[in-house]
């Protein structure tokens, strides 16, 4: 389809490049071909038909304010150019691909940070920092954001707040959404709204909530203020085998009961365990306590006597130590015998998808049931781990891997999976997402996770605030 | 090959779990910079899905070899390696402007004029070319630029009572044309280098230059050469073990607090990290404090594997970056580890347009700091 603004390219260009400079705008192939991959295998998530060439965008630019981007939206506007905004890439569900050609707002270049305050507990910095760089520039004066993503190599601030991301210490600390104080943002019109950076507030809705996890859809967040802490004085690490699944999620519940805030607990399913952890059965938990001493002995004891009590076996510090210091990453790097990574039968995809959720304890053994049950039927293997906990529930990591046969069946196959796996979720009573994201890939779900009047309404307010529907449009359903 | 075929891919789908740490991407904050992509490009290449142009071949170039990314991959993937396998493979038709036009100079090893008439004179009363006990080795860059570094470290050896000699001209390691893919080239001026210090028969030679030690430590062998009977060592560990021989009365310069760039052949290279903080530390008056991305995930001056000359926009990036992280750190003063990285930081710095430079830290090499704490 023949975009509106193909007959006057050169125009927006032209006009793009005196907004932001010459060399801040680039039309280049390889550019272009950079900011059309997603995280998930080959080009994109769901699959394409054979031979399919990725999306590209028309224009990358690479703004370094605020204004900037404004200018960059109004432009936009007036063109009607799509405007896809990207940080880090990272997500896997194709919520940064420019599906509709159009501008892509590399906010990397968004890089500064503004005031770390010591005294206040607070950051401010523009949202283009990849996670890992604004982590250094914390710890070399003794604070941590406390948002670690397995991701923080490579994943930015402007992603999580878009995202609602989780990092591994979530359990203690919170999402991203509850780290925030302010931010700036630019509205699709090209205006600017900012929030006041403050630690709570009655006046009136929240407006940073219309803005994180939307994805882009409702605007570019270009500043935000979040809280940090100190480096914590020290950790302790515990590892534990439960009998089976259902034991350790019980223990997981009643810690959470008791009011202990491990910074991690991971817990595997029997598959994971096995495979991952070497274990013939059972199902082990990593914690991680962290804090100052007295406090992190005093989890760890109160956690003891529940592992004591559900007969758990004690493992030490060594698998929680493990993972921590050499092997929260290691999934995430390639090798030829690497199940996400290997090549390929000839004739074969390789396929794999993380169907992550949240719900109630009651919740989780059972979806994480079904869902192997799911993806076993459909001759792929599934693995899953809990890793995000809260008083009344916790988060499901699970995720399939599997070989399809190339060809027309092998999208539908792969889509087939996640809309069962969504539904499976919904239907017990979940989010049909976690931390990941909706992007393209889940967005014909979202009217099961608000209903239709819930869809109706955000629909609503997107077109109050992009009547011309440039942001990051064909995501999350709108 | 397949072996090279098999990294390219698995770089190519990757998360990108290095891209915060490669100095280019870091600096430039393009998606087509980042490790991975450069890996895509090549796979893509490879695979017949993308036809070999100069569009892409820039970006081929777009590389300094930091090794950053390869310290940063738990399964070791080096795209430079990549990087350096396809830049040998090139015609001159694609190679880069820049370096077309400068591929001469590289490969007969006159990239850099010889000696200033002011480094000639600094240099006169220690030329010696024949059986020296100490050879230094400045390198061509500084021996054509380098009068500081060059002074500062001739004044640190006299004081320390150390007999020196340095060579009439010096050889090219031929580091420069091997990084940038003239290998066959490279492997005639490493011979004439291998042949020149051999003939020279020093005991010991001291290699002021992080580049230019990498070569001849890990490149040489690769090549099938070797600088034998002749004791080779870093710029920094020699200084250490000289200071701890001599044991010399230090000065009360109060510095204050100091930080320290690892360059990349002295550190990720060849793990020469612990000497020159050994030496940063012997004052009374100075704090040592490091760099918010420093060892294994220092930044690159943005000289390495030519970059400076293929793509100077960039170094100019990559220098002002180093600079700023330098600076965040509140340290006063930066001390490199190489003195070419000085160089190049100095050279980027006068030319940049952001001037918040009020607050960027003095810059000076290992030698210059020596001869400041030495009375």
């Amino acid at each position: 389809m023949r975009p509106y603004y193909e007959f006057h390219k050169s125009m927006v260009e032209t006009e793009l490049s005196e907004a932001i400079g010459p060399d801040r705008v680039s039309t280049s192939h390889i550019d272009r071909l950079a900011y059309s991959r997603d995280s998930i295998v080959e080009w994109t998530c769901p699959l394409p038909e054979e031979e399919c060439s990725p999306p590209l965008a028309d224009f990358i630019v690479w703004p370094e304010t605020t204004r900037d981007v404004a200018e960059i939206l109004k432009i936009a506007n007036t063109h009607k150019v799509p405007v896809t905004p990207e940080c880090g890439g990272a997500q896997g569900s194709g919520s940064t691909l420019p599906l509709f050609g159009g501008i892509i707002i590399d906010t990397k270049s968004l890089d500064k940070v503004i005031d770390i305050d010591t005294d206040n507990h607070t950051v401010t910095t523009q949202t283009g920092l990849i996670c890992q760089e604004l982590e250094s520039r914390l710890n070399a004066v003794g604070y941590t954001l406390n948002h670690l993503p397995q991701s923080q190599h490579v994943s930015g601030i402007g992603g999580f707040l878009s995202a609602r991301s989780a990092g591994v210490v979530s359990t203690k600390y919170g999402k991203i959404s509850e780290m925030v104080l302010g931010m700036e943002v630019v509205l699709p019109t090209g205006e600017i709204i900012r929030t006041k950076a403050v630690p709570n507030s009655a006046a009136g809705p929240n407006f940073n909530h219309l803005f994180m996890g939307a994805e882009g859809t409702l605007g570019v967040i270009t500043e935000a203020t979040f809280k940090i802490r100190p480096l914590p004085e020290t950790r302790k690490f515990l590892g534990l085998l439960f009998a089976d699944l259902p034991s350790a999620m019980n223990a997981a519940r009643l810690i959470m009961r008791r009011g202990l805030w491990p910074a991690t607990m991971r817990i595997s399913d029997e598959l994971e365990t096995k495979y991952f952890h070497h274990h013939e059965s059972g199902s082990q938990m990593t914690l991680m306590f962290d804090g100052f001493e007295e406090l992190c002995e005093l989890e760890f004891k109160e956690t003891m006597k529940i592992a004591k009590e559900l007969k758990a076996e004690d493992l030490g510090e060594g698998p929680g130590r493990d993972w921590w210091e050499n092997k929260r990453y290691s999934v995430a790097f390639p090798s030829s015998d690497h199940p996400l990574f290997g090549i390929p039968t000839p004739g074969f995809i390789r396929v794999s998808g993380c169907i992550d959720s949240a719900g109630t304890f009651d919740y989780l053994v059972k979806v994480q049931r079904g869902l192997k049950e799911i993806v076993e039927n459909m001759q792929m293997f599934l693995a899953a781990h809990f890793s995000h906990f809260y008083t009344s529930g916790g988060m499901i990591y699970p995720t399939f891997v599997g070989q399809l046969i190339k060809g027309s069946q092998a999208a539908r196959t792969y889509n087939e999976v996640w809309r069962r796996g969504i539904n499976l979720s919904h239907n017990l009573g979940g989010t049909i997402n976690h931390h990941h994201g909706i992007g393209l890939n889940l967005g014909r779900f979202m009217k099961l996770e608000l209903g239709e009047t819930g869809m109706e309404n955000f629909r609503r307010i997107k077109n109050a605030m992009d009547p011309n529907n440039i942001m990051n449009p064909g995501k999350l359903g709108l | 090959m397949s072996d090279l075929i098999e990294k390219t891919r698995l770089c190519s789908v990757c998360y990108k779990m290095c891209r915060d740490v490669c100095s280019v991407a870091a600096a430039t904050r393009h998606e087509a910079d980042s490790p991975h992509n450069r890996g895509f490009f090549a796979y893509q290449i490879m695979q017949g899905q993308a036809d070999l142009q100069k569009e892409v071949v820039d970006y081929f170039y777009r590389c300094s070899m930091c090794k950053a990314c390869r310290e940063a991959c738990e399964t070791s993937l080096d795209t430079s390696e990549i990087m350096l396998s396809a830049r040998s493979e090139l015609d001159d038709a694609l190679l880069p402007e820049n370096l077309l036009a400068k591929k001469h100079a590289i490969v007969s090893g006159s990239i850099y004029q010889g000696d200033s008439d002011e480094i000639r004179q600094l240099l006169s009363p220690y030329i010696n070319p024949e059986n020296p006990e100490c050879l230094v080795y400045f390198g061509r860059r500084l021996r054509s630029n380098g009068a500081d570094t060059i002074r500062s470290m001739i004044a640190v050896l006299l004081k320390l009572g150390v007999d020196f000699s340095a060579l009439p001209e010096e050889p090219d390691t031929g580091q420069l044309a091997y990084f940038l893919g003239f290998t066959r080239d490279a492997s005639g001026l490493a011979k004439n280098f291998q042949e020149t210090i051999e003939s020279s028969a020093p005991q010991r030679l001291v290699i002021m230059s992080a580049d230019d030690l990498r070569m001849i430590k890990l490149e040489f062998p690769r090549m099938g050469l070797e600088v034998k009977d002749i004791e080779i060592i870093s710029l920094p560990d020699f200084l250490l073990e000289v200071i701890k021989q001599k044991k010399p009365a230090l000065s009360n310069w109060n510095a204050g607090q100091v930080t320290y760039h690892d360059p990349c052949g002295l550190g990720r290279e060849l793990r020469i990290f612990e000497a020159p903080r050994e030496i940063l530390r012997m004052p009374a008056g100075i704090e040592l404090v490091e760099m918010a991305f420093c060892r294994d995930q220092a930044p690159c001056c943005g000289y390495g594997a030519g970059l400076e000359i293929t793509h100077p926009e960039i170094t100019r990036k990559m220098a002002t970056r180093l600079v700023s992280i330098a600076r965040d750190s509140g340290a006063k003063l930066l001390v490199t580890g190489c003195p070419t990285c000085r160089s190049v930081l100095l050279d980027n710095l006068a030319v940049t347009k952001n001037n918040d430079d009020n607050n960027f830290p003095e810059i000076i090499d290992i030698p210059m700091f020596v001869e400041r704490i030495l009375p």
